[in-house]
């Protein structure tokens, strides 16, 4: 039997699945929702619901759906003061994350607008991250 | 055959009699508060040993930036709230461990975004030292650590603590089952 069609299908199809796996995107694939339960979830709720007038929920953010470029600043150093939310105004603080990557912090971003707006939030870069968060205050 | 129905049926009579009759054994006393402090509350009131005097209360100490366990015990402290809001003999008693941060102010709005009455849920804030001190007499660890989330490491547990300032119970203000168990030792010393 002449094996060589065979293995060099093999080798051709082993090759595609390699390059198809490296180009794959970075997905959440439960590290977004790990982050999420790691530094949000203590205060905002395991859905997003948030708590009383105390801590907002994140359903119904319109920061989150329509002001990405104010949540890397946001999630990595807090609020502090006067702060607009889905269900009044708020006057308190809200500790940050300054352990949180770029890498981390989008990938949080995406998987925080995937799960709490309502229509489809295109996804950030982190290289908009990175960007956005040199304009921190 | 009769005759084994009718040792069943006197077995289990006499089970559930003395289920029926049984009395609740008291809660332990723990200790003793018996430090007299003074603490100012969300309303800018103060707040001393003789506010909880011939109360029963529940005491727990935090701080209002706290992203770890904080929120948790809030929300199981709003639970204890809710459960006993008519009854004017039961009062919290919640301390800032961050008092530098936690000013009245800080602790009003704190207050108000958990919707809940001052005179009912104290929020106090003060000397940095007295407070620390308190904690320790209730037996409960507090301790500034810079390297951990928010620069506090504290004891999420809630104290039970009598009319006689007996401390009753310890119970995890992390945990709804002993959340519940408070609840339950709460009506049961209520009643005393």
């Amino acid at each position: 039997m002449n094996r060589q069609p065979v293995q060099r299908a093999g080798g051709i199809f082993s090759l595609v699945l390699i390059i198809f796996l490296y180009c794959q995107p970075v997905q959440a694939s439960g590290n977004g929702d790990r982050l999420f339960k790691a530094s949000c979830a203590q205060c905002h709720g395991a859905q997003g619901q948030g708590f009383r007038k105390l801590y907002p929920p994140l359903t119904g953010s319109t920061v989150l759906a329509a002001q990405p470029s104010r949540l890397p600043c946001l999630i990595r150093f807090g609020i502090k003061g006067r702060f607009r939310t889905a269900t009044g105004r708020l006057n308190l603080s809200m500790p940050g994350n300054p352990w949180l990557k770029e890498g981390e912090l989008t990938e949080l971003i995406n998987y925080l607008r995937s799960r709490f707006t309502t229509s489809p939030a295109p996804s950030v870069t982190m290289e908009q991250v990175a960007g956005w968060l040199k304009g921190c205050p | 055959m009769r005759l084994f129905l009718f040792i069943l049926f006197l077995t289990a009579a006499l089970f559930f009699a003395s289920g029926c009759n049984r009395e609740q054994q008291p809660l332990p006393i723990m200790g003793t508060i018996d430090k007299d402090f003074r603490f100012t509350n969300q309303d800018n009131q103060v707040v001393t040993a003789d506010t909880f005097k011939d109360k029963v209360y529940v005491a727990d100490f935090f701080f209002t930036s706290c992203p770890t366990i904080c929120p948790i015990m809030k929300s199981q402290m709003v639970r204890v709230y809710e459960a006993f809001l008519g009854e004017p003999e039961l009062l919290l008693l919640s301390h800032s461990i961050d008092p530098d941060h936690d000013t009245v102010a800080v602790l009003h709005n704190f207050a108000e975004g958990l919707e809940v009455d001052s005179e009912k849920w104290h929020f106090v804030t003060g000397d940095k030292e007295a407070i620390y001190a308190m904690a320790k007499h209730y037996m409960l660890g507090v301790k500034e650590e810079k390297q951990a989330p928010g620069g506090y490491i504290h004891s999420g547990s809630f104290c039970l603590i009598d009319r006689q300032g007996g401390i009753r119970g310890y119970y995890d203000g992390t945990d709804t089952d002993e959340v519940d168990q408070l609840i339950a030792d709460l009506r049961q010393l209520l009643d005393e």
